[in-house]
């Protein structure tokens, strides 16, 4: 095993979590800023960076395509969806049920999509994806009508959806922790399956393993932590899709290994960009989703020329 | 052929001017509620025949006829009321001025108000299109000498609170270029961010408590969303429970007349 590889790269996240608590938009060092402000922060960013690309991981390992993450079957827009519908009903951002709502309705698009695809007991990946986009694209528009119908409430969607990590509760961050770390632990326990899914559902089948079962358990473990990020961070788009690829080119295609990677990788990315999102141009800031994109979009590209014709 | 043209065209405009003259009213359409609130001010409501969906002040404006809003003018709609003037904002990279030129309208555009003074600017323009000049005068001199009397009570009291003002959740605050920054310094207020050469800009709790601000200013939110959040003890305005949050928006963030009341308003509240 090359476990001492993870070891270095938990050094390394260890130090950009200590560099980037003393990196802020002011000059302050203070224990208090430190302690109050930026670590609940950085820790913000480490558990977004970490579900997200654990959710893309399972996505992209059940449905053994490389174009899945959260944002393509529907479950972030779920999410969105929910948190637009608690503004309708009067649901204040903060309050238990918010989150409730976020969680469920990201569930509930995933599982629409999925349903929506499944025929004669067969999930084929193409209907899936196709369900999800349709569902996705359906729900973004629910959302955009409301945007244009009320707009006093519009720029709080509006932030809503550009992603960015802001002060939250620290309730609520405990409370993703736990349960973004248990849905870690889960895909790592099944990740043995999550290996022979990626044979191809068939040999699945062929193996013993029941792979409808499997599929659900999956859903909703990426769904649950996909909804945990989404509640404290907004949408932040492109980690779940591009850091599964960057690990997958370092430390290979066993799922174990994989998931352990992307929750490492995931917590550098947005532990970086979110610290260059708040010292750019400070005293002003700028949203972290917008960076991950920009940042990730290059860096994605760059990895996958170099790698051309190494991996398939 | 073309001499008769043109001296047709003389002779019809000749008449059309005659006309405007004795019985044609000049028709305006209004695309923002500051324009609206300034015509009313200037008593050329009659002259008023359509409004935009935002115009809701003062109240008799609700009746006017609706043409969408500037960033979605309802183009059938302006064109049917049939208007010699469209007061309209400067729409950027829009073609919204195209289309209605191309309509054959005559659009009157504003530049954005980014300070007190932009108004009387506002003010005269609309006073010289609604033959208003001697009413737009005294009006402007009127509100002149009442920013004049704010300054002056204020003299006795050199200190300048610091404030910060916060648009919009998640730290929207107003730089230097904005109009509300100049609205702070009117009242007496020192904006937190006059340092930043922009205009509206979100900004980070950490930039707050680092220039700890005396006075805090939400257009949104109220203490309690201030309170709870970290290290709020250490900012003056907390620590001092300075919030304001009773103002309303569409008093302060509009270009027209209900913004001196705020300023008068928010210069009591920062001498206290």
């Amino acid at each position: 095993m090359k476990m001492n590889k993870f070891l270095i790269a938990l050094f390394v996240l260890a130090v950009l979590f200590v560099l980037s608590l003393f990196i802020g938009p002011t000059s302050l060092n203070g224990f208090d800023i430190i302690f109050h402000i930026r670590l609940p922060r950085v820790l913000q960013a480490v558990i977004a960076g970490c579900a997200l690309s654990v959710a893309g991981v399972i996505f992209q390992g059940v449905l053994k395509n490389p174009l899945c993450d959260p944002y393509i079957l529907g479950t972030s827009s779920g999410a969105l969806f929910g948190a637009v519908l608690a503004q309708v009903i009067g649901l204040n951002q903060g309050s238990f049920f918010f989150y409730i709502l976020i969680g469920a309705s990201a569930l509930g698009a995933t599982l629409i999509a999925y349903n929506l695809a499944k025929y004669k007991k067969q999930v084929s990946n193409v209907d899936l994806i196709l369900a999800g986009v349709i569902i996705s694209t359906f729900l973004s528009a629910l959302v955009l009508l409301f945007l244009s119908l009320h707009r006093e409430s519009a720029l709080n969607i509006v932030f809503f959806m550009m992603g960015g990590l802001y002060e939250t509760d620290k309730g609520l961050l405990i409370a993703a922790a736990v349960l973004v770390f248990i849905g870690i632990m889960l895909a790592l326990s099944l990740s043995r399956q999550l290996d022979i899914f990626s044979l191809g559902e068939e040999k699945a089948v062929h193996l013993g393993i029941n792979t409808e079962k499997y599929k659900i358990i999956y859903f909703t473990i990426a769904s649950l932590i996909t909804a945990c990020a989404v509640s404290i961070s907004g949408t932040i788009g492109f980690v779940g899709l591009v850091v599964p690829h960057m690990a997958r080119l370092i430390v290979g295609p066993s799922h174990f290994r994989l998931i352990l990677a992307s929750a490492i990788g995931g917590s550098m990315f947005l532990i970086v960009t979110d610290a260059f999102a708040r010292t750019v141009i400070a005293p002003g800031e700028i949203p972290v989703g917008i960076i991950t994109a920009l940042v990730g979009a290059p860096f994605f590209l760059w990895l996958l020329f170099r790698n051309r014709g190494k991996i398939k | 052929m073309r001499l008769i043209s043109i001296a047709l065209s003389a002779f019809f405009l000749f008449i059309s001017f005659c006309n405007a003259g004795v019985v044609k009213k000049n028709r305006v359409v209004s695309l923002m509620p500051s324009y609206t609130e300034i015509i009313y001010a200037l008593g050329a409501q009659d002259q008023l025949v359509g409004v935009s969906n935002f115009c809701n002040y003062p109240e008799e404006a609700l009746t006017k006829e609706k043409t969408g809003d500037y960033l979605r003018p309802n183009f059938e709609k302006i064109y049917s009321l049939k208007p010699d003037i469209i007061l309209a904002p400067q729409w950027k990279n829009s073609i919204f001025l195209k289309n209605l030129k191309s309509l054959g309208l005559n659009v009157v555009q504003f530049k954005d108000e980014s300070a007190i003074k932009d108004i009387f600017r506002t003010i005269g323009i609309i006073a010289v299109k609604t033959n208003k000049k001697a009413q737009g005068k005294a009006l402007i001199k009127k509100l002149k000498k009442r920013l004049k009397d704010i300054s002056k009570k204020r003299v006795s009291n050199k200190k300048r609170p610091k404030v910060y003002i916060e648009v919009d959740n998640k730290y929207w605050t107003a730089g230097k270029n904005s109009f509300l920054s100049d609205v702070i310094e009117k009242a007496g207020g020192k904006n937190i961010f006059s340092d930043i050469k922009r205009s509206y800009f979100q900004t980070s709790w950490e930039a707050i408590i680092e220039r700890n601000p005396d006075i805090i200013i939400s257009l949104w939110g109220d203490a309690g969303d201030y309170a709870k959040k970290p290290l709020a003890e250490k900012i003056n305005a907390l620590a001092n429970s300075r919030i304001i949050s009773d103002i309303e928006r569409d008093k302060i963030a509009r270009p027209a007349l209900r913004v001196f009341d705020i300023i008068e308003e928010l210069s009591l509240k920062f001498e206290k």
